[in-house]
């Protein structure tokens, strides 16, 4: 039994471990992909200074149309229009955005985010071994994190050229 | 017969973890007090590792502390802990957790090497971060970690150990929640900081942190420069990826992309 049952599950815990694999990966027409944001526009060209047709909404289904480099032109149930391949995943998202912990919102790209602090669950652990000094380092990297707006890394993106900003 | 019995066995392992995630979901209820202010219930939905986003938080932020203490604190450079932020998080925005509020700090510590905590806590060590002066290099470095993160590799440990070691007493007893607490964050730190993950599951965040970085649009060969140059630097006093495959090893299976 032992020498039939581990490696077919070690063989079954690969295969799990695949089908569960980030989807980031070649598209194709008629495929249908899954939005990962709660709110993303689909554009007239493949640009993002292209005029919006349409916005989806978070975990909706799409159906590719066309690709066109990194860019999608997909077909929701409101409309149409081009969209990035990093906001669609291969597969459904599970949890939304809303359900992050303190996850910026969306209206408030230009706040700065209050920093979420460790879990009461952490800080406990913290003081049961004897990590305070630890807890003061992620409390230190979370105020300079929740520094970084927004806005401030649509501006990085579009001038590194990274995300729907590549050439 | 043996059909059958592989089923039984199968079935028997899926059940034993379900009851582990149980328990641990119980336990986190219990010990944090974050759970009983949460009202929305998308909050306490069960990802596929069985955990709610709540209770993946809470056990990464204690993995993120052990990490902390074993690599000599926080490397508090404003500067370069902006630019792991900006990177790390241009790339987060396209990983397909967007559940996750990402942040990437800097460890004060000449070893070579890179770790994620399960919530979307994710460090590099001042050595490695000093050997990534390009962004296409620091990209690579940061989306492998990315990927660990966002296909729960972490927390598969828990599972894993759970099914194989056939581990499962810690379900009854509330009394034990706070044991298994310790337990779940221990599994873990023992894993990333000792033993290392699965070699398969390095080399699948390697493959899956070089498309993530290509499709951010940094050059896809950002991780594979870094390995090359560090298999260059023959006897090197420091730890290098401890905890990872060797760099041959990873090299081999990483095409020759370019890496600006």
């Amino acid at each position: 039994m032992k020498k039939v049952a581990f490696p077919l599950l070690s063989a079954i815990l690969l295969v799990c471990a695949l089908a569960g694999s980030t989807a980031i990966a070649d598209f194709r027409k008629g495929q249908n992909v899954w939005s990962k944001h709660l709110e993303t526009k689909l554009l007239g060209e493949p640009s993002p200074l292209a005029a919006p047709q349409a916005t989806v909404g978070f975990a909706e289904k799409l159906s590719i149309k066309e690709v066109k480099g990194t860019w999608l032109r997909v077909k929701a149930k409101d409309g149409q229009g081009w969209i990035f391949t990093g906001n669609v995943s291969g597969e459904k998202p599970e949890l939304a955005p809303a359900a992050g912990l303190t996850q910026v919102d969306a209206s408030q790209t230009n706040t700065v985010a209050a920093a979420r602090p460790l879990t009461p669950a952490a800080k406990d652990y913290a003081a049961r071994h004897g990590q305070q000094d630890a807890q003061a380092d992620i409390d230190w990297i979370d105020l300079e994190s929740s520094r970084l707006t927004k806005d401030e890394l649509v501006a990085w993106m579009s001038a590194n050229q990274k995300g729907e900003y590549q050439p | 017969m043996k059909r059958a019995a592989f089923l039984v066995c199968v079935i028997g392992l899926f059940f034993t973890a379900d009851l582990f995630a149980q328990g641990l979901g119980d336990l986190m209820k219990a010990i944090d007090k974050t759970a009983k202010t949460a009202t929305d219930a998308s909050r306490v939905v069960k990802g596929v590792s069985g955990l709610s986003l709540e209770e993946e938080v809470a056990i990464g932020d204690a993995v993120a502390l052990a990490i902390v203490s074993r690599y000599g604190g926080v490397w508090r450079d404003p500067e370069a802990t902006h630019r792991v932020n900006v990177i790390g998080r241009v790339l987060a925005q396209f990983a397909v957790r967007q559940d996750l509020e990402w942040r990437f700090g800097l460890l004060d510590s000449d070893a070579i090497n890179a770790f994620s905590a399960p919530g979307g806590r994710v460090f590099i060590t001042r050595g490695l971060y000093q050997l990534s002066a390009s962004d296409e290099k620091l990209a690579g470095i940061l989306a492998h970690e990315i990927i660990h993160i966002d296909e729960r590799h972490a927390l598969d440990i828990i599972a894993r150990g759970e099914l194989v070691g056939g581990i499962s007493a810690l379900v009854a007893d509330n009394s034990a929640s706070f044991a298994a607490y310790e337990q779940a964050v221990g599994a873990i730190t023992g894993e990333i900081l000792d033993e290392g993950f699965d070699p398969g599951v390095e080399f699948r965040a390697d493959g899956g942190g070089r498309e993530l970085a290509a499709v951010t649009g940094f050059a896809p060969g950002g991780l594979r420069a870094v390995l090359t140059e560090l298999g260059a630097m023959a006897g090197q006093p420091q730890e290098v990826f401890s905890t990872h495959p060797s760099i041959a090893e990873r090299l081999e299976r990483l095409p020759d992309d370019p890496a600006n």
